[in-house]
């Protein structure tokens, strides 16, 4: 099961004078009913990675698989019916009358009945937490920025993937509704046990939702593990051009001054609970 | 949609890229024009020695220029055929139930071919080599004096340069609203004409919504900077004939006396 990936490599435009090697040489295996983010600076090859996985781009060498179905040009239907697949900015591709429509497009391609599929689509706007009665009916074009992107996500999650990958989908939003899609991406994961890849470049994002953390320097496989690990290790995340999350520079910072303090909490809540107990055993002394 | 050669700017520091757009431009002119008039054996030889000169300074490479080929073939063989079965000059080569071939249209077949071989190579040489926007400012710059009989020069070259600059943008965001369509399983290979036309609005739409947004956008930046159309408006990049243009009108200039004494005494 999941997306197992071998020595995939792309390069992109071919025999012209503007090729490009984008991907080299990677293996690996993304595990079923998580949440992998795949990090990485810009241009690092996170987006390309991203659409093999539902065979919008074909490797130049080596293989891809999702779900032990091979990914090549005969199973892209099947490979598109457990992939759905949510690219930056989705809200760019609304374009029907109304919302229930615009949703509702994929499902109905497939050749089920417009009122199952009108069901359908009132469902997944409930999961995004879109009111199917007050927005439903409305033209996707007068929601707000934040509403039309969730409908655009329901849009994909109409059709009932198994796994779901999403380029950058906080980009561009305010922290409130920043907040509210990385709350729909653990609900999805949690509820619906979708497994989920998320690109993302904010550390303090996927510190908090990741189980595993992927990271590409130059389109290459640079580190791919736990948070924990990945996410405390300095050198190699500055290798790769990103950054420690904000809570593991003020712990480590911390530790200089507070001997004992343990450095590995990577997220808020972690150096809270990690600085508790350390004033706690101060006190016990 | 990544194959496109036609038309398309190859960066490079040849003495072509280097020359001012207007000498570039008329140069093309000026050999389009001569592959006409002097459409000899001898005056085709020049041409293409001009061409092969060109090339080869450019740096392009010929894979590109031949490549640029490509798109009109069909169009050439099209007429090579047409020419080859409708001229009947000369001495009868082949006489075979309606087909009749004969030398004079073989001459002119072989004729029309590497004429147009030759201008397409030489066009696509001038976009390969020149940059939309150079090209845009050398245009504005050589249709400057038409002013004078009110037709608005800067207007329209501005409105070329952006037509031009959203080019790529636009390709890129249809490239990036087929793929999330195609996600969700659109399809527009199969199904009746009505159905594949339908098949485009979920493509189309959002497209043309973008186009506009774009478009205001970019209105708006215009006016905070105060753009008020071309009047007295000057040039940050101002075009300069070089010594590189100097070497390339020379070479022009022995270029059309050869064509033109090849068509007088040949």
């Amino acid at each position: 099961m999941s997306i197992k990936v071998s020595n995939l490599s792309y390069t992109y435009q071919q025999d012209t004078p503007f090729q490009k090697e984008a991907l080299y040489d990677l293996t690996f295996e993304i595990p079923d009913g998580q949440i992998t983010a795949i990090m990485g600076h810009t241009g690092s090859g996170k987006s390309t990675l991203a659409q093999h996985f539902n065979g919008l781009l074909m490797p130049s060498t080596g293989t891809i698989s999702v779900n032990d179905i091979p990914v090549t040009s005969k199973t892209l239907k099947q490979v598109r019916y457990q992939v759905g697949m949510i690219f930056q900015y989705p809200e760019y591709q609304l374009f029907d009358e109304t919302v229930l429509k615009d949703i509702a497009y994929g499902i109905l391609l497939r050749g089920i009945s417009p009122e199952e599929a009108e069901n359908k689509a009132k469902e997944a706007m409930k999961l995004v937490g879109l009111d199917p009665e007050t927005h439903g009916n409305r033209s996707p074009f007068d929601l707000s920025g934040g509403q039309k992107r969730r409908a655009a996500i329901a849009g994909v999650l109409v059709m009932e993937p198994s796994i779901l990958v999403m380029d950058e989908p906080a980009a561009g939003l305010d922290p409130e509704g920043r907040r509210e899609i990385l709350n729909l991406v653990q609900k999805l994961n949690k509820e619906k046990g979708i497994t989920v890849v998320i690109v993302s470049h904010s550390v303090e994002d996927m510190a908090e939702l990741a189980d595993n953390i992927l990271i590409l320097n130059r389109g290459r496989l640079h580190a791919f593990g736990k948070p924990a690990d990945i996410l405390t290790d300095k050198e190699s995340l500055e290798q790769a051009g990103l950054e420690l999350p904000v809570a593991t520079i003020l712990m480590q910072n911390l530790a200089k001054r507070l001997p004992g303090l343990p450095t590995n909490a990577f997220t808020v809540e972690g150096a809270v609970e990690a600085l508790i107990q350390y004033k706690g055993g101060q006190t016990n002394e | 949609m990544n194959n496109i050669t036609i038309g398309q700017y190859i960066p490079g520091n040849s003495i072509l890229h280097r020359a001012d757009p207007r000498t570039k431009l008329i140069a093309t002119i000026l050999y389009m024009v001569m592959l006409f008039v002097s459409d000899g054996p001898v005056g085709l030889a020049c041409s293409a020695a001009l061409l092969i000169a060109a090339v080869s300074t450019s740096k392009v490479g010929w894979k590109l220029v031949l490549r640029s080929l490509k798109t009109i073939l069909i169009v050439v063989i099209f007429t090579a055929v047409i020419n080859l079965l409708v001229i009947k000059e000369g001495t009868v080569l082949v006489n075979f139930w309606l087909i009749t071939i004969t030398t004079g249209g073989v001459f002119t077949t072989l004729r029309l071919i590497v004429r147009l071989f030759l201008l397409i190579m030489g066009v696509s040489l001038l976009t390969f080599t020149t940059t939309p926007i150079s090209l845009t400012d050398g245009i504005e710059t050589m249709f400057k004096p038409l002013n004078k009989i009110k037709v608005p020069v800067h207007d329209i070259a501005m409105m070329m340069t952006i037509a031009i600059r959203f080019v790529p943008p636009l390709m890129e965001e249809a490239g990036r609203i087929t793929r999330a369509q195609a996600s969700r399983g659109a399809d527009y290979t199969s199904g009746g004409l009505m159905a594949r036309v339908k098949g485009f609005f979920p493509i189309l739409l959002p497209m043309i919504v973008g186009a506009f947004t774009r478009a205001d956008q970019l209105a708006d930046a215009m006016e905070a900077r105060c753009y008020r159309g071309g009047e007295g408006r000057t040039k940050f990049n101002k075009l300069a004939f070089t010594k590189v243009d100097v070497y390339l009108t020379v070479i022009l200039c022995l270029y059309t006396l050869a064509m033109i004494l090849a068509k007088i005494f040949l």
